[in-house]
């Protein structure tokens, strides 16, 4: 093994997106994410992802918790926490098990919170056909 | 089997006496093997492949960290084995993998204490540090799913084998690691502006972004433009360039203290 402080397995390893670029496309992580910059397109996480004040995503997001203080323009599909900070601006659906929100953040779209969490939250149920009776 | 390759500048008399240390520790530590002299007729590869040759070899490199960045390329793939002993203070693969310098690290030789570590591609050529490159003048591709846009940032590293930094490494919250992590099949890109001098102080550096990625496609915005990227501190590749982890590895020495 090599030293066992300083390694870190891909799964925990931790890509960070400044403020100083801008990604755009699918972007897929094992590990936690930080965002101070833009991204622009998809985001997608096994581990945690941390929305800093100067960061703008506008993507959807899959994630397993999520800490929001900056300006996300697009839907959230986390599997455990979202925290949202009092510089969060989030414009788009919540599909979560737990939510928080500190004072003065700002929630434009649809909340589905604890329950079951659904990974597609456009996914729709289907509507049960019965036959009708014709008397 | 032992087999040494002296770097070129021990040949200066004035490393006399701590070759002779470095021979003396060898002998009492029962590893001293056949000795191989760089000059400028007999190139690191040339050496490397004619001890290739012979049944599994162990290669110690004595002396600085360019010799041995290319003993670790032309040993990469083989079931050879890879050690170093640093004749220079500020060697950074000494730092990186715990290795003291002169006679100190022929304990930790001795010791064989060996790890498999990945090396990059570059186009059709390895490398086994880092590349560096401008990026204001590039475009850069991601695992051929994303687009990353440098805005506010000067310099991209792509590392291998390296420390997580381009000059000093200095510690931040946001920044847990030293050094890249060679084991992981990844390569991480470092993203930043090194530290300028501007006048009478200095602009201390910035790193800006990290990503872990498996391929890395380089290209200048200008299309009749060609950016260099400076590879494993000494060569030169032009762009554009397919940057990603190669099949080879390298079993390596390495100590105790190292910090990858």
């Amino acid at each position: 093994m090599l030293g066992k402080d300083s390694k870190i397995k891909s799964e925990d390893a931790e890509t960070i997106i400044g403020s100083g670029v801008k990604v755009e496309g699918s972007f897929n992580a094992f590990g936690n994410v930080i965002v101070k910059g833009q991204l622009i397109g998809s985001l997608e996480t096994q581990s945690d992802l941390s929305l800093r004040d100067t960061g703008v995503i506008e993507a959807d997001i899959k994630a397993k918790n999520a800490f929001i203080a900056g300006e996300i323009k697009g839907n959230l599909g986390i599997e455990e926490k979202i925290e949202l900070a009092s510089t969060a601006k989030v414009f788009g659906d919540i599909n979560c098990r737990v939510l928080t929100i500190e004072e003065g953040a700002i929630l434009n779209g649809r909340c589905k919170v604890g329950g079951e969490f659904s990974n597609n939250s456009r996914e729709k149920k289907k509507l049960k056909e019965e036959p009708a009776d014709l008397d | 089997m032992y087999f040494y390759i002296y770097d070129s500048f021990l040949a200066e008399k004035k490393y006399l006496r701590i070759l002779s240390k470095i021979e003396t520790r060898l002998a009492s530590l029962d590893i001293a093997g056949k000795k191989y002299q760089l000059s400028i007729l007999r190139s690191v590869k040339e050496i490397v492949d004619e001890i290739l040759t012979k049944e599994s070899p162990t290669i110690i490199v004595v002396g600085g960290d360019q010799t041995f960045y290319q003993a670790a390329l032309a040993a990469a793939g083989t079931s050879a084995v890879l050690g170093f002993i640093p004749t220079e203070q500020d060697s950074l693969v000494a730092g990186i993998l715990g290795l003291p310098i002169n006679e100190c690290s022929c304990d930790i030789i001795s010791a064989r204490r060996i790890e498999e570590i990945n090396t990059g591609r570059i186009n059709n050529e390895r490398f086994f540090s880092s590349i560096i490159f401008e990026a204001n003048k590039t475009t850069i591709k991601a695992d051929e799913k994303y687009e990353i846009v440098p805005q506010k940032i000067k310099l991209i590293k792509v590392i291998n084998l390296d420390m997580l930094c381009f000059d000093k490494i200095f510690s931040e919250p946001d920044w847990p690691r030293l050094a890249s992590n060679p084991k992981d099949n990844q390569l991480e890109v470092l993203m930043g502006t090194p530290e300028r001098k501007l006048l009478f102080f200095k602009k201390k550096e910035k790193r800006d972004s990290l990503f872990f990625v498996k391929k890395l496609e380089i290209k200048s915005k200008k299309h009749d433009q060609e950016i260099l990227i400076k590879v494993d501190r000494h060569r030169t590749v032009k762009t554009p360039a397919v940057v990603k982890t190669a099949k080879e590895k390298i079993n390596l020495i390495v100590g105790k203290d190292r910090i990858v």
